[in-house]
C-alpha cells in the first residue's frame, strides 16, 4: 500500500505537468548530433 | 488572600501567557516556513529558466551549424568556429544541469517531486553526450543522480 502511494507521488511529479523545457531536450540533443555528423563530414572534406 | 489561590492565580496567568507565547511562536513559524518554500521554489524556477536558456543557445547554434551544412560548398571555417562555440555551450548546459542534480542531490528539493520529469532529462543528457561522462567528468551530480535513478 505504501509502495503504491510512493509510486503515484512519483508519477504525479511536481505537479507543473512538465518542467519548462524538457520535453524538447531530446530535440536539442538529436539537432547537436546531426550537427556534429555535418562537422565531421565538413571536417573529412577538408582532409581529403 | 490565602497564599495557596495566590500560587493558583499566578500559575495560571503563567499558562495562559505561555499558551499565548506558543500561539504567536507558531504563526511566526508558519510564516517562516512559507518565506523558505516560496524562496526555494523561485530559486528552482530560475535554475530552470537558466537551464532552458542555456538548451536553447545550444539549439540555436546546432541549428546555425546544420544551415552552414545546407550551403553548395559549406564554409569549413565558419563550421569549425560554429562548433567550437557550441561545445562551450554544452558545456555551460551541462553546468546549470549539474547544479540542478546537485540540488535534487543533497537533498536542497524534495527529490519525488522532479523525479517524473528530470529522469529522462538526465538519461538523455548521460546518451548524448557520452565523452562529457567519462572517467574524468566535471558533471559528476548529473551522473550520480542518473545512476541513482537507474538503480531504483
Amino acid at each position: 500500500m505504501a509502495k503504491d502511494k510512493a509510486e503515484k507521488m512519483i508519477r504525479r511529479g511536481n505537479g507543473f505537468g512538465d518542467v519548462q523545457g524538457s520535453q524538447d531536450s531530446g530535440k536539442t540533443n538529436r539537432n547537436v548530433e546531426k550537427a556534429v555528423r555535418i562537422v565531421r563530414e565538413v571536417k573529412k572534406t577538408k582532409k581529403d | 488572600m490565602d497564599p495557596q489561590w495566590v500560587i493558583a492565580i499566578g500559575t495560571s496567568v503563567a499558562a495562559v501567557a505561555a499558551g499565548v507565547g506558543v500561539a504567536i511562536a507558531w504563526r511566526q513559524l508558519s510564516k517562516l516556513n512559507k518565506s523558505i518554500r516560496t524562496a526555494s521554489l523561485a530559486n528552482i524556477l530560475q535554475l530552470e529558466a537558466e537551464m532552458n536558456a542555456r538548451k536553447a543557445r545550444v539549439n540555436e547554434i546546432a541549428c546555425d551549424i546544420r544551415r552552414a551544412g545546407l550551403e553548395e560548398t559549406p564554409n569549413v571555417e565558419l563550421i569549425e568556429i560554429l562548433d567550437d562555440e557550441m561545445g562551450g555551450l554544452i558545456e555551460n548546459w551541462l553546468n546549470a544541469s549539474d547544479r540542478l542534480a546537485y540540488c535534487i542531490l543533497h537533498k536542497y528539493w524534495i527529490e519525488r517531486d522532479w523525479r517524473a520529469e528530470y529522469r529522462p532529462y538526465m538519461q538523455d543528457l548521460v546518451d548524448s553526450y557520452p565523452d562529457k561522462f567519462g572517467p574524468n567528468t566535471r558533471y559528476t551530480n548529473i551522473l550520480d543522480l542518473h545512476s541513482k535513478w537507474v538503480r531504483e
